[in-house]
């Protein structure tokens, strides 16, 4: 699927580039904000000094990174599968949640990491997702009183 | 005498059923995310955060404290059992804890850890309750100059005892800075980085940021590599430790209170520092410091008692000077703010009932754990049992509805899976993110107490350089920089040296 090995010291600088920037596009709109005055700042001054202190770090990490190649030696596999089907059944969570209420959601979320992480029969993760759901739905809704989303199956 | 008077109101207070009853789910969730490797007390602290939003706020305190020093113990169980530290403060537990076990140990191991937990843990708590007040009084005449010049002490010290890179500890300060200032601005109301919406006018959600930086990213790591384990199982019998294994462990749980004590104020990760350096007094001290590695009982029980030492003495900074040392005492701080009530000098006077029910409450939460963690050791050992591929997504599970509860917004789910993401990848490229969750709690003090402070002296920065506590701590401040880069100096030197020899 998604996984990928790459050198650390690669994956630091790219991680440095990604702050660099936000720090850029955070000092940016800052400087679009009331900046103040010298003896009384507005509210630009902070985020904009904040920013340009990242940006500084970020570039002085990189160019660090770049100068000394034996610096963060070593590789970094990143998005294994296992990982990426998470994210990716959260996001659908996110997106289903509202919609199709608390009990389908979770339902199908469990099942399917169930299924994904510990391989077992569908029947089986579909009954220990069915049941870990009504588990979670006594305790956070009956015990502590959290109102959980019905979504469009309020029979549910 | 009125010290006194206060702690029995604490205890009324603490021993009220609906407070007794959370002391024990905090205590107990605590344990088990203690227990469990990849789960520590940050991410079961934020995990738990949401559900207290339906609780009084006495009662959500000391649930949260109870999470905070429950997972110190929880966390040797697995590195004596397993060699596997559930939490960072139980690394050096593993080495001669697990050898003792390989020896058919364990069970004086996991004695002596609870006990010395108990007592380190206990005596803080004694500590805390000598200490805060006084300070609190003292820190009373600290005006908002002084504040800033103290936090951001606090955010200097931390960049360079935290673990991995100063620079990069120092990047993700900034980056939290810059993320505590989304939202509106506390003095002028200008909306800042809220992209014109609702959801970011308040700022950040504090708990989606926490439950995915730690929560969701832990479990993510842990994703990758779904273990089974096979843990030991010590008999009640096996439990019992001789006299010469008390004999042995009572200097070292003493010294192992003091020092953690002491580390337990100082912003970092002081409570896995205590450890480290409880383990080289121990060593240092020892008649046989070869025999350390293994199966010391002194091993175990200095460094066991130095972590939980440290959970009372965490809490002076976060309770008197509303500056949470460590990131598990930030996710308390929010707590607190969640439920009105500002952490600082005027806590202990305006809401005795909440530092004074915490007090109590910890004596007796460190007494259940004492009672609990002893017979009910197998029992915490067998959760291991429960295959990571249905414990992950439970806990996955558990994220979801508590970050949802906060709100009732699935844009919750969104920020908390984003966070998570970025949690995991920061914590891959080895960047701290415990830093950047203490600097988004700080930064929007930091800079108000900046703003307030030139405000009242109408626009004139030598407010920030008057009076004997401003000057005390910005020289400390110079003091910490500059010995932090002429240590740099030396080591780059030496390292450029090396390579040319």
């Amino acid at each position: 699927m998604m996984r990928f090995t790459l050198a650390a010291r690669t994956g630091e600088i790219a991680v440095c580039a990604v702050l660099l920037a936000l720090a850029l596009y955070a000092g940016i709109v800052s400087a679009g904000m009331p900046l103040g005055t010298y003896n009384l700042p507005g509210p630009a001054i902070f985020p904009l000094a904040l920013s340009a202190i990242l940006g500084v770090g970020a570039v002085a990490r990189i160019a660090w990174l770049v100068a000394r190649p034996d610096e963060a030696p070593g590789s970094v596999a990143v998005g294994h599968p296992n990982i990426v089907v998470a994210v990716l059944a959260l996001g659908a969570v996110a997106f289903a949640l509202e919609r199709a209420g608390f009990f389908l959601t979770m339902v199908g979320f469990l099942a399917l990491l169930y299924r994904v992480l510990g391989r077992g029969a569908w029947w089986r993760v579909a009954l220990a997702a069915a049941l870990s759901v009504a588990g979670f739905w006594f305790f956070f809704e009956r015990v502590i009183g959290v109102v959980l989303p019905r979504g469009e199956f309020p029979w549910l | 005498m009125d010290s006194f008077r206060y702690l029995i109101d604490g205890f009324g207070i603490a021993l009220q059923p609906v407070n007794l009853f959370y002391c024990m789910v905090g205590v107990l969730w605590g344990t088990v995310v203690g227990v469990l490797p990849g789960l520590g007390p940050l991410a079961g602290l934020a995990l738990l955060l949401p559900l207290t939003y339906q609780l009084e706020a006495p009662t959500a305190i000391i649930m949260l404290a109870g999470i905070f020093y429950g997972a110190m113990y929880g966390g040797s169980t697995t590195s004596i059992l397993l060699k596997i530290p559930g939490e960072a403060a139980s690394v050096i537990t593993c080495i001669d804890g697990h050898e003792m076990a390989k020896r058919g140990r364990a069970g004086p191991a996991l004695v002596i850890a609870a006990v010395g937990s108990w007592f380190g843990g206990t005596v803080s708590v004694v500590g805390l309750m000598l200490f805060a007040p006084p300070l609190a009084e003292l820190m009373l005449a600290v005006g908002p100059a002084g504040m800033f010049s103290l936090m951001v002490l606090a955010l200097v010290v931390m960049s360079f005892i935290s673990a991995g890179s100063a620079l990069k500890t120092f990047m993700m300060i900034m980056l939290g800075l810059l993320l505590g200032t989304v939202g509106l601005d506390g003095l002028t109301g200008h909306a800042r980085f809220t992209f014109g919406s609702l959801h970011f006018v308040d700022g950040v959600s504090f708990v989606a940021m926490a439950i995915g930086l730690f929560g969701v990213s832990e479990i993510l790591l842990n994703l990758e590599d779904v273990a089974s384990v096979k843990p030991m199982r010590p008999t009640l019998r096996s439990l019992v430790p001789n006299v010469k294994d008390l004999r042995d462990s009572a200097p070292a749980i003493g010294r192992g209170t003091v020092i953690g004590f002491l580390f337990g104020i100082v912003p970092g990760i002081s409570h896995v520092v205590s450890t480290f350096v409880s383990y080289a007094v121990e060593r240092k001290l020892s008649s046989e410091p070869e025999a350390f590695g293994t199966g010391k009982i002194e091993g175990v029980a200095g460094p066991e008692t130095a972590n939980n030492a440290t959970t009372g003495s965490a809490m002076i900074p976060l309770l008197v000077l509303g500056i949470p040392a460590i990131p598990a005492t930030a996710i308390l701080l929010s707590a607190l703010m969640i439920h009105g009530i500002e952490p600082g000098p005027q806590l202990i006077p305006d809401h005795p009932e909440i530092f004074w029910g915490l007090i109590a409450s910890m004596y007796i939460g460190n007494l259940i754990l004492l009672i609990l963690n002893v017979p009910l050791v197998g029992i915490f050992v067998s959760l291991l049992r429960v295959p990571y591929a249905y414990l992950g997504p439970l806990v996955l599970a558990v994220s979801v509805v508590g970050v949802y509860s906060v709100n009732a917004s699935s844009v919750e789910i969104w920020l908390m899976t984003g966070f998570g993401v970025v949690g995991y990848l920061l914590r891959k490229f080895k960047f701290d993110v415990a830093p950047l969750l203490l600097a988004v709690v700080l930064g929007d003090r930091i800079e108000l107490s900046f703003r307030r402070s030139l405000t009242i002296s109408d626009g004139d920065y030598s407010i920030f350089f008057r009076g004997t506590v401003a000057q005390v701590l910005l020289g400390a401040l110079v003091f910490i920089v500059l010995l932090q880069a002429v240590a740099w100096y030396l080591g780059f030197r030496k390292q450029d040296l090396k390579n040319v020899g």
